[in-house]
Protein backbone atom coordinates (compact mmCIF):
# COMPACT_ATOMS: atom_id res chain seq x y z
CA UNK A 1 0.00 0.00 0.00
CA UNK A 2 1.63 3.45 -1.22
CA UNK A 3 -1.36 6.07 -0.85
CA UNK A 4 0.18 9.42 -1.02
CA UNK A 5 -0.44 12.05 1.12
CA UNK A 6 -2.38 14.23 -1.59
CA UNK A 7 -4.76 11.27 -2.45
CA UNK A 8 -5.43 11.11 1.37
CA UNK A 9 -6.22 15.02 1.67
CA UNK A 10 -8.99 14.55 -0.19
CA UNK A 11 -10.16 11.20 1.42
CA UNK A 12 -9.97 12.85 4.80
CA UNK A 13 -12.99 14.96 4.19
CA UNK A 14 -15.37 12.08 3.20
CA UNK A 15 -13.86 9.69 6.43
CA UNK A 16 -14.21 12.85 8.54
CA UNK A 17 -17.89 12.59 7.50
CA UNK A 18 -18.54 8.97 7.45
CA UNK A 19 -18.51 8.78 3.59
CA UNK A 20 -15.75 6.69 2.93
CA UNK A 21 -15.96 3.30 1.74
CA UNK A 22 -15.08 0.27 3.98
CA UNK A 23 -12.08 -1.15 2.35
CA UNK A 24 -10.57 2.30 1.76
CA UNK A 25 -10.87 3.36 5.57
CA UNK A 26 -8.94 0.35 6.63
CA UNK A 27 -6.03 1.61 4.17
CA UNK A 28 -6.53 4.82 5.47
CA UNK A 29 -6.37 3.86 9.21
CA UNK A 30 -2.70 2.39 8.54
CA UNK A 31 -1.58 5.36 6.60
CA UNK A 32 -2.66 7.18 9.35
CA UNK A 33 -0.64 5.14 11.49
CA UNK A 34 2.79 5.80 10.34
CA UNK A 35 1.93 9.16 8.97
CA UNK A 36 1.88 11.98 11.65
CA UNK A 37 1.12 15.13 8.85
CA UNK A 38 -1.65 13.13 7.78
CA UNK A 39 -3.18 12.51 11.48
CA UNK A 40 -2.39 16.13 12.01
CA UNK A 41 -4.88 16.74 9.40
CA UNK A 42 -7.51 14.51 10.14
CA UNK A 43 -7.27 16.33 14.14
CA UNK A 44 -7.36 19.44 12.10
CA UNK A 45 -10.46 18.39 10.27
CA UNK A 46 -12.22 17.17 13.84
CA UNK A 47 -11.59 20.09 15.61
CA UNK A 48 -12.84 22.76 12.90
CA UNK A 49 -16.12 20.48 12.42
CA UNK A 50 -16.69 19.72 16.09
CA UNK A 51 -16.46 23.28 16.46
CA UNK A 52 -18.49 24.37 13.84
CA UNK A 53 -21.15 22.15 15.32
CA UNK A 54 -21.12 23.42 18.51
CA UNK A 55 -21.64 26.98 17.48
CA UNK A 56 -25.20 28.43 18.68
CA UNK A 57 -27.78 27.25 16.37
CA UNK A 58 -29.78 29.44 14.55
CA UNK A 59 -33.41 30.19 15.31
CA UNK A 60 -36.15 32.13 13.45
CA UNK A 61 -37.18 34.91 16.18
CA UNK A 62 -40.81 33.41 17.07
CA UNK A 63 -43.07 36.05 15.31
CA UNK A 64 -41.29 36.25 12.25
CA UNK A 65 -42.88 33.62 10.55
CA UNK A 66 -46.50 35.58 10.74
CA UNK A 67 -45.13 38.75 9.98
CA UNK A 68 -43.20 37.43 7.00
CA UNK A 69 -46.75 36.13 6.03
CA UNK A 70 -48.58 39.61 6.41
CA UNK A 71 -45.61 41.01 4.23
CA UNK A 72 -45.83 38.92 1.43
CA UNK A 73 -49.16 39.28 0.89
CA UNK A 74 -49.16 43.06 1.14
CA UNK A 75 -46.41 42.70 -1.44
CA UNK A 76 -47.66 40.13 -3.66
CA UNK A 77 -51.26 41.13 -3.61
CA UNK A 78 -54.11 38.63 -4.32
CA UNK A 79 -52.98 35.61 -6.60
CA UNK A 80 -49.59 35.31 -7.40
CA UNK A 81 -50.38 32.55 -9.87
CA UNK A 82 -51.77 35.39 -12.51
CA UNK A 83 -48.21 37.17 -12.00
CA UNK A 84 -45.91 37.21 -14.76
CA UNK A 85 -43.07 35.90 -13.57
CA UNK A 86 -40.05 37.80 -13.34
CA UNK A 87 -36.98 36.79 -15.67
CA UNK A 88 -35.77 33.60 -14.77
CA UNK A 89 -32.18 34.41 -13.27
CA UNK A 90 -32.17 32.11 -10.74
CA UNK A 91 -31.22 28.43 -12.05
CA UNK A 92 -35.53 28.55 -12.15
CA UNK A 93 -34.74 25.64 -15.21
CA UNK A 94 -38.03 26.64 -16.35
CA UNK A 95 -36.22 29.21 -19.76
CA UNK A 96 -36.97 25.89 -22.22
CA UNK B 1 -39.56 17.77 -12.22
CA UNK B 2 -41.68 19.55 -9.47
CA UNK B 3 -45.59 18.31 -9.16
CA UNK B 4 -48.57 20.86 -9.16
CA UNK B 5 -48.40 20.15 -5.05
CA UNK B 6 -44.98 21.30 -4.98
CA UNK B 7 -45.75 24.27 -7.20
CA UNK B 8 -49.00 25.29 -4.95
CA UNK B 9 -47.38 25.12 -1.93
CA UNK B 10 -44.64 27.89 -3.24
CA UNK B 11 -47.49 30.13 -4.86
CA UNK B 12 -48.78 30.51 -1.64
CA UNK B 13 -47.46 32.32 1.32
CA UNK B 14 -48.61 30.50 4.65
CA UNK B 15 -47.17 27.40 2.91
CA UNK B 16 -44.15 28.28 1.24
CA UNK B 17 -43.55 29.97 4.81
CA UNK B 18 -44.38 27.18 6.82
CA UNK B 19 -42.15 24.99 4.89
CA UNK B 20 -39.38 26.14 3.61
CA UNK B 21 -39.72 29.97 6.17
CA UNK B 22 -36.86 28.36 8.87
CA UNK B 23 -34.51 26.94 5.93
CA UNK B 24 -34.30 30.50 4.43
CA UNK B 25 -34.38 32.26 7.17
CA UNK B 26 -30.93 30.28 9.07
CA UNK B 27 -29.34 30.50 5.22
CA UNK B 28 -29.96 33.92 5.54
CA UNK B 29 -28.94 34.69 8.83
CA UNK B 30 -25.74 32.86 8.49
CA UNK B 31 -25.29 35.06 5.47
CA UNK B 32 -25.67 38.25 7.21
CA UNK B 33 -23.87 40.35 9.74
CA UNK B 34 -27.51 41.47 11.44
CA UNK B 35 -30.58 40.44 12.24
CA UNK B 36 -32.37 42.97 9.83
CA UNK B 37 -30.21 42.13 7.24
CA UNK B 38 -31.03 38.10 7.85
CA UNK B 39 -34.74 39.56 7.35
CA UNK B 40 -34.17 41.53 4.33
CA UNK B 41 -32.65 38.29 2.82
CA UNK B 42 -35.07 36.17 3.64
CA UNK B 43 -38.11 39.03 2.43
CA UNK B 44 -36.53 39.27 -0.64
CA UNK B 45 -36.19 35.68 -1.68
CA UNK B 46 -39.42 34.91 -0.55
CA UNK B 47 -40.69 37.59 -2.87
CA UNK B 48 -38.42 36.19 -5.63
CA UNK B 49 -39.73 32.94 -4.66
CA UNK B 50 -43.69 33.89 -5.02
CA UNK B 51 -43.35 35.68 -8.38
CA UNK B 52 -41.31 32.76 -10.02
CA UNK B 53 -42.53 29.81 -8.73
CA UNK B 54 -45.36 29.38 -11.18
CA UNK B 55 -43.17 28.58 -13.99
CA UNK B 56 -40.84 26.44 -11.66
CA UNK B 57 -39.79 23.38 -13.62
CA UNK B 58 -37.08 22.42 -11.40
CA UNK B 59 -36.56 19.48 -9.39
CA UNK B 60 -39.45 17.60 -7.32
CA UNK B 61 -36.95 19.20 -4.21
CA UNK B 62 -37.70 22.67 -4.84
CA UNK B 63 -34.76 23.65 -1.35
CA UNK B 64 -31.64 23.64 -4.16
CA UNK B 65 -33.67 26.41 -6.31
CA UNK B 66 -35.10 28.29 -3.20
CA UNK B 67 -31.42 28.04 -1.59
CA UNK B 68 -30.03 29.60 -4.55
CA UNK B 69 -32.49 32.42 -4.68
CA UNK B 70 -31.57 32.71 -0.96
CA UNK B 71 -28.03 32.71 -1.45
CA UNK B 72 -28.44 35.60 -4.59
CA UNK B 73 -30.03 37.78 -2.54
CA UNK B 74 -27.80 37.32 0.32
CA UNK B 75 -24.69 38.37 -1.72
CA UNK B 76 -26.76 41.19 -3.23
CA UNK B 77 -27.34 42.82 0.29
CA UNK B 78 -23.50 41.64 1.40
CA UNK B 79 -22.36 43.23 -1.34
CA UNK B 80 -24.22 46.77 -0.15
CA UNK B 81 -22.63 46.55 3.23
CA UNK B 82 -19.27 47.72 4.20
CA UNK B 83 -17.15 44.46 4.93
CA UNK B 84 -14.01 43.76 6.60
CA UNK B 85 -11.82 43.12 3.56
CA UNK B 86 -11.66 39.04 3.24
CA UNK B 87 -8.19 37.39 4.14
CA UNK B 88 -6.40 37.44 0.71
CA UNK B 89 -6.37 34.21 -0.76
CA UNK B 90 -2.81 33.83 -0.66
CA UNK B 91 -3.25 33.54 2.78
CA UNK B 92 -4.98 30.60 2.84
CA UNK B 93 -3.93 27.29 3.53
CA UNK B 94 -2.90 25.54 0.01
CA UNK B 95 -4.96 23.13 -1.51
CA UNK B 96 -4.36 19.19 -1.68
CA UNK B 97 -0.93 19.96 -3.31
CA UNK B 98 3.03 18.75 -2.93
CA UNK B 99 3.58 17.54 0.39
CA UNK B 100 2.22 20.00 2.06
CA UNK B 101 0.51 19.64 5.37
CA UNK B 102 -0.48 23.00 6.05
CA UNK B 103 -0.67 23.72 9.19
CA UNK B 104 2.12 21.98 11.94
CA UNK B 105 0.47 22.06 14.69
CA UNK B 106 0.29 19.15 16.50
CA UNK B 107 0.82 19.84 19.97
CA UNK B 108 -2.57 21.47 20.87
CA UNK B 109 -4.81 19.86 19.00
CA UNK B 110 -8.16 19.07 19.20
CA UNK B 111 -9.30 21.42 21.71
CA UNK B 112 -13.01 21.66 22.03
CA UNK B 113 -13.66 19.09 24.63
CA UNK B 114 -11.72 21.09 26.92
CA UNK B 115 -14.06 23.87 26.80
CA UNK B 116 -17.63 24.18 27.29
CA UNK B 117 -18.45 26.24 23.70
CA UNK B 118 -18.16 29.59 25.22
CA UNK B 119 -19.61 32.91 23.82
CA UNK B 120 -16.05 34.17 22.77
CA UNK B 121 -15.24 30.94 21.22
CA UNK B 122 -18.23 31.21 19.30
CA UNK B 123 -17.50 35.10 18.29
CA UNK B 124 -13.51 34.17 17.11
CA UNK B 125 -15.58 31.49 15.05
CA UNK B 126 -18.03 33.46 13.19
CA UNK B 127 -15.05 36.50 12.44
CA UNK B 128 -13.19 33.77 10.98
CA UNK B 129 -15.40 32.68 9.09
CA UNK B 130 -16.59 36.36 7.89
CA UNK B 131 -13.08 36.83 6.92
CA UNK B 132 -13.15 34.09 4.43
CA UNK B 133 -13.20 35.13 0.78
CA UNK B 134 -17.36 34.58 -0.61
CA UNK B 135 -17.30 31.61 -1.93
CA UNK B 136 -14.88 29.99 0.99
CA UNK B 137 -17.52 31.21 3.37
CA UNK B 138 -20.45 30.07 1.40
CA UNK B 139 -19.04 26.69 1.15
CA UNK B 140 -18.53 26.31 5.18
CA UNK B 141 -21.85 27.50 5.47
CA UNK B 142 -23.69 25.55 3.31
CA UNK B 143 -22.08 22.45 3.87
CA UNK B 144 -20.41 22.74 7.32
CA UNK B 145 -23.25 24.82 8.80
CA UNK B 146 -26.80 23.64 6.87
CA UNK B 147 -25.63 20.52 5.94
CA UNK B 148 -25.79 20.78 2.26
CA UNK B 149 -24.51 17.61 0.61
CA UNK B 150 -21.26 18.25 -0.94
CA UNK B 151 -22.52 17.63 -4.48
CA UNK B 152 -25.74 19.95 -3.88
CA UNK B 153 -23.66 22.74 -2.04
CA UNK B 154 -21.15 22.16 -5.44
CA UNK B 155 -23.68 22.76 -7.39
CA UNK B 156 -24.94 26.02 -6.03
CA UNK B 157 -21.66 27.45 -6.29
CA UNK B 158 -21.50 26.55 -9.55
CA UNK B 159 -18.32 24.73 -8.64
CA UNK B 160 -16.92 20.16 -9.90
CA UNK B 161 -16.83 18.61 -6.63
CA UNK B 162 -13.72 18.24 -6.74
CA UNK B 163 -13.66 21.75 -6.60
CA UNK B 164 -15.82 22.32 -3.78
CA UNK B 165 -13.93 20.03 -1.79
CA UNK B 166 -10.60 21.80 -2.39
CA UNK B 167 -12.37 25.07 -1.01
CA UNK B 168 -13.56 23.82 2.09
CA UNK B 169 -10.65 22.13 2.52
CA UNK B 170 -8.73 25.30 2.53
CA UNK B 171 -11.55 27.10 4.45
CA UNK B 172 -11.75 24.66 7.08
CA UNK B 173 -7.76 24.89 7.41
CA UNK B 174 -7.83 28.69 7.90
CA UNK B 175 -10.45 28.21 10.38
CA UNK B 176 -8.29 25.97 12.32
CA UNK B 177 -5.43 28.60 11.92
CA UNK B 178 -7.40 30.93 13.57
CA UNK B 179 -8.65 28.29 15.99
CA UNK B 180 -5.31 27.82 17.08
CA UNK B 181 -4.23 31.22 17.61
CA UNK B 182 -7.66 31.47 20.06
CA UNK B 183 -5.99 28.15 21.84
CA UNK B 184 -2.61 29.85 22.17
CA UNK B 185 -4.02 32.96 23.52
CA UNK B 186 -6.48 31.17 26.03
CA UNK B 187 -2.86 29.39 27.21
CA UNK B 188 -1.22 32.13 27.34
CA UNK B 189 -3.80 34.25 29.68
CA UNK B 190 -4.53 31.11 32.01
CA UNK B 191 -5.58 28.47 30.22
CA UNK B 192 -9.40 29.23 30.33
CA UNK B 193 -11.54 30.50 28.43
CA UNK B 194 -14.78 32.39 29.24
CA UNK B 195 -17.58 29.68 29.35
CA UNK B 196 -21.18 31.00 29.46
CA UNK B 197 -22.68 27.67 31.28
CA UNK B 198 -24.46 24.51 29.85
ZN1 LIG C 1 0.30 11.01 4.88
Amino acid sequence: MDMCCKDLAEKLLLFRDGDLPEEEVQHLREHLHYCPPCLDLLNGYDEVVEVLCRLKPVKMPANLCESMKERLKTECGGTPDARQPEAASDGNGSEA
Amino acid sequence: MATNTTIDELLNPETLVDRYGERIYRLARRMSNSEADAEDVMQNALIKILRNAASYRGESDPMGWIYRITLNEAREIHRKRKRRPAVSLDNLPVDFDETSHPIGVTDIAHRPERFAMSTEIDDRVRMAIDELPDGYREAVILHDLEGVPYQEAANLLDLTLGGFKTRLHRARMHLRRRLEEFWKSVDESGGTAATDGA
